[in-house]
């Protein structure tokens, strides 16, 4: 919950992570690559009193997780991905199982996010529907840059993937948070393209599909289809970390989703533990658009905007019924403890 | 000085750019160390980290102290980026008179031996990475290049509309309407008052880019031309700048991204 003159803003982090990429995990030179990848966004984007060891960057805990975004970092709710990367890490990067440990330590602060691979054809499409009877899903993270046995990712058009989302559908979930973001070491440029979502949307009316990261850097294509096709929305991690090392930049782009998107269809993701949600959100909410966008665009970043984008929108999109929401969380551990710290 | 841009622009490019010049039999060896510092933060992609800055570099500089050091935005750097932005550095340092010899370097960057070993011997960036990449990278530099582009014509628009002119003007004129005077740029109408524009290097990065597009760039073509070499009509002028606008976002992205990471490293590692 972020306070700002009396008023309460519901904060759901659409974006975040629970990994381990210690090097116990690293499975080869592309486990250990990836996560210096990472540390490089983390270190180069931060603010200084932000950044982390690179220890503790590799695993840091629940505890940790716990701290950074209930107790300190304002965020009420988080959605957590999966994020498989077998052939990268042994364990996996931060898989369902491991997720759902502490969905079921604390449930109503969670939405458990599951992944699917379409090359794993009808072996994997049962697997989906034992992962969906057997954990509390409530969206799916899909990566279609992983890597597999030879194949360097997959497209949302993919026959195979068209089966998949059917059976999403026909299971009940409606949220597909797809990562399309800057191509990250050692994954391939082009199964980062967001083209593929413009067949998906089109297709599968039904579901949502929340484009992590706004596809940058091809921003434009996203904003094309996003405008066109009513069910795409915008994810916000890693292009608001621009906030704080390049905020002209980061005024563009946001003026350019509420340009083209508007602001019910932006969503507010830190991608912890890339970067903390404590800052972010501070900085959002602090944020004003420069007077000369502003006038250009002819948009605005109200506080009633950045609400919608802080937590309504996503709130909405998981039908999560807010008053009824912050009323089971005042009553959870976290919100106890946040209760006697004042 | 006065020039008008439309008549000479495609002269000067290619004696900026790509005249050989007559070379001495044998110059100094440039050994390139990539990524090499960049003097302006770039802000258009990837694709200027090997063009641009090299274009921009002092050429005598180089030839004088036979070294060039290029500190990378993150060991991370994509292949295929830097790539690109190695084997482009080395093509233009060799087109610097005296200069006969380009070895590339990468420091600490992860795929360095697979780039430089590539680069230095001119292979195809496939050949270098045999079980990783299935195309060369002329895809790539192109899709680069056309939104370049389109970044370039944004901000040379954005200039003509804060000058005052209406889309209506703009929509107009020619490219023989542009004067190029020192600094600035200005438009000159028959039988209007001339407009000072805005900086001189927004058009000449403009035309620059359509020359190398193979866009129309005569003094009688239409000023404000999209990527089918087609001109833009006055009653979609405003929806194609805020198109642009956001394909010139959306193109600084990863530039602006390196930058950041640039900066950080540099931090670190004490350089100012």
């Amino acid at each position: 919950m972020f306070k700002v003159n009396g008023d309460e803003i519901f904060v759901i982090d659409g974006h975040m992570h629970n990994w381990n990429a210690s090097r116990e995990n690293w499975l080869n030179d592309y486990g250990e690559g990836w996560i210096k990848c990472f540390y490089d966004y983390h270190s180069g984007l931060s603010p200084e009193d932000y950044v982390w060891p690179f220890e503790k960057y590799c695993q840091y805990g629940e505890e940790t997780l716990v701290k950074d975004l209930f107790l300190d970092g304002h965020v009420d709710m988080g959605i957590l991905n999966s994020t498989n990367l077998f052939e990268f890490f042994k364990e996996g990067f931060n898989p369902i199982e491991k997720n759902n440990v502490l969905k079921q330590k604390h449930p109503d602060r969670f939405i458990l996010c599951a992944a699917f691979d379409p090359r794993d054809e009808e072996a994997g499409m049962d697997k989906l529907r034992q992962t969906v009877e057997e954990y509390p899903v409530g969206g799916v993270k899909l990566y279609t840059a992983e890597w597999r046995q030879g194949s360097k990712g997959w497209k949302l058009n993919d026959p195979w993937a068209y089966k998949y989302l059917e059976l999403t559908e026909e299971l009940g979930i409606k949220n597909v948070h797809v990562h399309k973001g800057p191509t990250i070491y050692p994954l391939s440029r082009d199964a980062f393209d967001v083209n593929d979502v413009d067949y998906a949307a089109t297709d599968f009316p039904n579901l949502n599909f929340i484009i992590e990261h706004v596809g940058l850097p091809r921003l434009d294509d996203f904003c094309w289809i996003a405008t066109q096709e009513r069910n795409v929305y915008a994810g916000l991690s890693v292009a608001i970390a621009f906030i704080h090392p390049r905020p002209k930049y980061f005024a563009e782009i946001i003026a350019n989703l509420l340009f083209w998107l508007g602001e019910d269809k932006i969503l507010f993701g830190s991608d912890y533990a890339i970067w903390s949600p404590k800052w972010l959100i501070e900085k959002l909410m602090a944020f004003e658009l420069p007077d000369d966008i502003k006038e250009e665009y002819k948009v605005s970043l109200t506080q009633s905007v950045k609400r919608n984008i802080l937590g309504e929108n996503a709130a909405r999109l998981h039908e999560i019924a807010i008053p009824a929401r912050k009323a089971a969380l005042s009553k959870d551990e976290i919100g106890v403890q946040l209760a006697s710290a004042g | 000085m006065v020039t008008q841009l439309g008549l000479i622009f495609a002269w000067q490019l290619s004696l900026l750019l790509y005249s050989p010049g007559s070379r001495p039999a044998r110059g100094p060896q440039v050994f390139l160390t990539l990524p090499v510092y960049r003097r302006e933060a770039y802000d258009s992609g990837p694709e200027q980290a090997g063009t641009q800055r090299i274009r921009g570099l002092e050429a005598p500089l180089i030839a004088r102290e036979g070294k060039w050091c290029w500190h990378n935005e993150s060991a991370w750097c994509a292949a295929n980026f830097s790539y690109l932005m190695a084997i482009d550095a080395r093509r233009n340092l060799l087109q610097v008179p005296g200069v006969d010899d380009v070895t590339v370097r990468l420091g600490d960057h992860f795929a360095a031996k697979a780039i430089e070993d590539g680069v230095n011997s001119a292979k195809p960036f496939s050949d270098s990475f045999p079980d990783e990449a299935w195309d060369n990278l002329e895809q790539l530099r192109d899709l680069f290049l056309r939104k370049g582009y389109i970044g370039r014509q944004e901000k040379f628009l954005r200039q003509l509309i804060n000058a005052g002119l209406s889309y209506e003007e703009i929509s107009g004129l020619r490219s023989g309407d542009v004067v190029v005077d020192g600094e600035s740029f200005w438009i000159h109408r028959d039988g209007a008052e001339a407009v000072q524009v805005g900086p001189a290097s927004v058009a000449w990065r403009y035309f620059q880019r359509r020359e190398e597009l193979g866009l129309d760039c005569s003094p009688t073509g239409a000023l404000i031309r999209n990527l089918r070499d087609q001109s833009v009509p006055a009653e979609i002028l405003e929806t194609y700048f805020a198109h642009s606008r956001t394909a010139r976002v959306s193109a600084e992205a990863t530039g602006t991204l390196c930058s950041v990471l640039l900066q950080a490293r540099q931090a670190a590692s004490g350089i100012a």
